[in-house]
């Protein structure tokens, strides 16, 4: 971007100035729910050069957005009205602050001389977003406004990504100044400007040299650093074992001999026990959250702990004495690849062999047990679906599913709510991920439970004809609740049967979207009936809508599992 | 008791920022000064904490935007 234009400039609404802003941020699409104190945003629209998506929701505005800054590294932006229209976004700036995920909100707010009056649908929503986003602004006149909006699109996307919040007072948007072309932001030097400091290659060499039993953890730092690439090179050629956070998936080469699959609460057993035994931990962009580490007092309780991260706040979490290599992993990622010559190597060659070959052999095994039928469809699907295609799962036992059996190797191509754990997430935003990448085969995996918390969405998936391909795994339970209430609360299933669902084959059929039902069939060797395959390759081709759904047995239970509060060596692999 | 020095840029809601991360954790503060400092602005905290709270807090403070320096007095 220019700097900043001085020639004289033609007046403008706020409301212009702010679609004017978001073209010069590059922003094409913008998903947001209209009300009084933003009509003037949207009378100002036409013209704009940018793409509004109506949702039937905020949650979904915020959840859409969500998921083409998820699947494009680019900012996310959602538009509210004040008050109730403010509010309902909120589960979706929480979610993106938990998930490091850029997203600028702008919402409507009452006319500046009524704030704080508790004024007809005003709510401080600044205040209200104080604890979960990243950066927020209260705009007080227009001329702060392009300077505000430059400002949250750059704190929005530098460092830890994140979600910030405009609130713009409907007078604002209304009043009219002659105002400059934003030029670029110079942010302002603070406390977590780190510099670059040293590689430390001495302190790991030295690391290195006495592990016997080193491994990898890779986390979403990165992806959202653009980093893949340059860590399938260094892992290439460290040879070490190396799991996987949930967000980190599709980072490692599923193929790579050394992968061990994805690690946590619901992770591989080999993943789980070489983190439970090992003595050198090299974490990768992870921020090393309860649901990875269980009971964090009691994760990795021999190794030491070399921490890449860019958010100093995310250090030593765990345990103090981590070696802290801070910095973007787009920088550290090739120093360390630069230092590898000069460092000496574990001797750990029958160790590696064998958990490697034990991670082979559990990633090649469908598991058995109750969730057979829910795995080998997902096997299923995922391998009919073309590499660049993008699974976007929602909250709860088919998302754990999802996440164990997903074997393709594109790091944006696995979406999720992982750290709020967000119901409803799913539909959203896939509409979002779709809208980002026309030309991507997007599937929507969500439960009965979740599908329902943002079913609305289907509308705005109708209107723009966008062919995501639905999945409903129906357990006819809020499964994951019932997991836990089968195995912790003696089978206590207060609240959680769904057994009385509509049928969302003709939901969707209403929405006008073409909607099918498969169901387990126990006659078969597979225990999928013998249309899976041509119902599969029919969903996944649609050039439109699909939904599908697949019903599957109701108590069903995601294995591994690390029960709450547990240590990693503690999981359950099977019904007891 | 703990007391903490924190240096930060008078923005809007920077000041509430590092009062949410103590209130987030169901802490009492003892004692809350702002003042501006020349430029910048400061907030001296007085608060009961275990010592891996002060190293959470610590770490909260500094990766709040516009938070300038983060110290803990004798
Ligand atoms: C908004 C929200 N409310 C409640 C929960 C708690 N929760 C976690 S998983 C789950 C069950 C989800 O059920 P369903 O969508 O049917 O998926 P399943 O686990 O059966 O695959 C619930 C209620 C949550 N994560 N998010």
């Amino acid at each position: 971007m220019e700097n900043a234009n001085t020639a004289a400039h033609p007046a403008r609404t706020g409301a212009a100035t702010v679609w004017a802003c978001l073209r010069a941020e590059g922003v094409d699409t913008v998903f947001g729910y209209p009300g009084g104190a933003v009509i003037p945003l949207y009378d100002a629209l036409e013209g704009s050069g940018i793409r509004h998506i109506l949702t039937r929701h905020e949650q979904g505005a915020a959840f859409a957005a969500e998921g083409y800054a998820r699947s494009t590294g680019r900012c996310g932006v959602a538009i509210a009205t004040s008050g109730p229209g403010a509010t309902n976004l909120l589960t979706g700036i929480a979610d993106a602050k938990m998930d490091s995920v850029p997203l600028v909100c702008i919402t409507g707010q009452v006319r500046t001389s009524l704030i704080g009056t508790d004024a007809f649908q005003e709510i401080d929503i600044f205040g209200a977003t104080l604890p979960m986003a990243k950066w927020g602004r209260l705009v007080r006149n227009i001329q702060e406004l392009p300077d505000v909006l430059r400002q949250a699109f750059h704190i929005a996307q530098s460092g830890r990504p994140g979600p910030v919040l405009i609130d713009i007072p409907v007078d604002v948007l209304k009043a009219s100044a002659e105002l400059p072309v934003p030029g670029r932001y110079q942010p302002p030097a603070t406390a977590h400007d780190i510099g670059a400091p040293a590689f430390p290659a001495e302190q790991l060499s030295a690391l290195l040299a006495s592990a016997k039993k080193p491994v990898v953890l890779v986390g979403a730092g990165v992806k959202l650093a653009g980093a893949q690439l340059e860590l399938r090179r260094l892992l290439d050629r460290l040879d070490l074992p190396a799991c996987s956070t949930v967000h980190g998936l599709g980072c490692i080469s599923s193929e790579a001999p050394y992968y061990l699959g994805m690690c946590g609460m619901h992770g591989t057993r080999t993943a789980n026990t070489v983190l439970h035994e090992t003595d050198l931990l090299l974490v990768l962009g992870a921020r090393l959250d309860d649901r990875v580490t269980g009971d964090p007092t009691r994760f990795a309780p021999d190794a030491r702990i070399v921490h890449f991260e860019i958010d100093p706040s995310q250090l030593e979490r765990v345990r103090a004495g981590e070696l802290a290599v801070l910095g973007s992993l787009a920088d550290t990622i090739p120093q360390f690849a630069a230092a590898l010559p000069r460092l000496q190597r574990p001797d750990c060659r029958a160790w590696r062999d064998a958990v490697c070959a034990a991670a082979r052999e559990e990633l090649g095994s469908d598991g058995g047990g109750t969730a057979l039928p829910a795995i080998r469809f997902l096997d299923e699907l995922f391998a009919m679906m073309p590499a660049e295609g993008v699974v976007v799962a929602d909250v709860g036992q088919h998302q754990m599913w999802a996440a164990q059996r997903y074997r393709a190797n594109n790091p944006r191509g696995f979406i999720t709510s992982g750290g709020l754990g967000a119901m409803g997430f799913a539909l959203p935003a896939a509409l979002g991920v779709q809208l980002a990448r026309p030309e991507a085969c997007v599937v929507c995996v969500s439960g009965d439970g979740g599908f329902q918390m943002n079913i609305q969405e289907l509308a705005t998936i109708k209107r723009f004809n966008l062919p995501v391909k639905i999945l409903i795994v129906d357990n006819k339970f809020l499964g994951m609740v019932r997991q836990w209430q089968q195995l912790f609360y003696d089978r206590n299933y207060a609240e959680t049967d769904l057994s009385d669902n509509p049928d969302f084959v003709a939901i969707g059929a209403a929405y006008g979207i073409q909607s099918e039902r498969l169901a387990v069939d126990a006659t078969t060797v597979t225990g999928l009936p013998a249309r899976t395959g041509s119902v599969l390759r029919h969903f996944l081709d649609a050039t439109t809508p699909q939904l599908l759904v697949f019903e599957c047995p109701p108590e069903a239970n995601v294995f591994p599992m690390v029960p709450s509060g547990a240590a990693l060596s503690e999981m359950l692999l099977e019904e007891a | 008791m703990n007391r903490f020095l924190i240096d930060y840029r008078n923005s809007q809601g920077t000041l509430m920022r590092i009062l949410t991360a103590v209130s987030r954790r169901g802490m009492d503060f003892q004692e809350v000064t702002a003042l501006a400092q020349g430029d910048r602005h400061q907030v001296r905290l007085v608060l009961e904490t275990h010592p891996k709270q002060i190293a959470q807090l610590c770490r909260d403070w500094r990766a709040t935007v516009d938070v300038l320096e983060v110290r803990q007095e004798a």
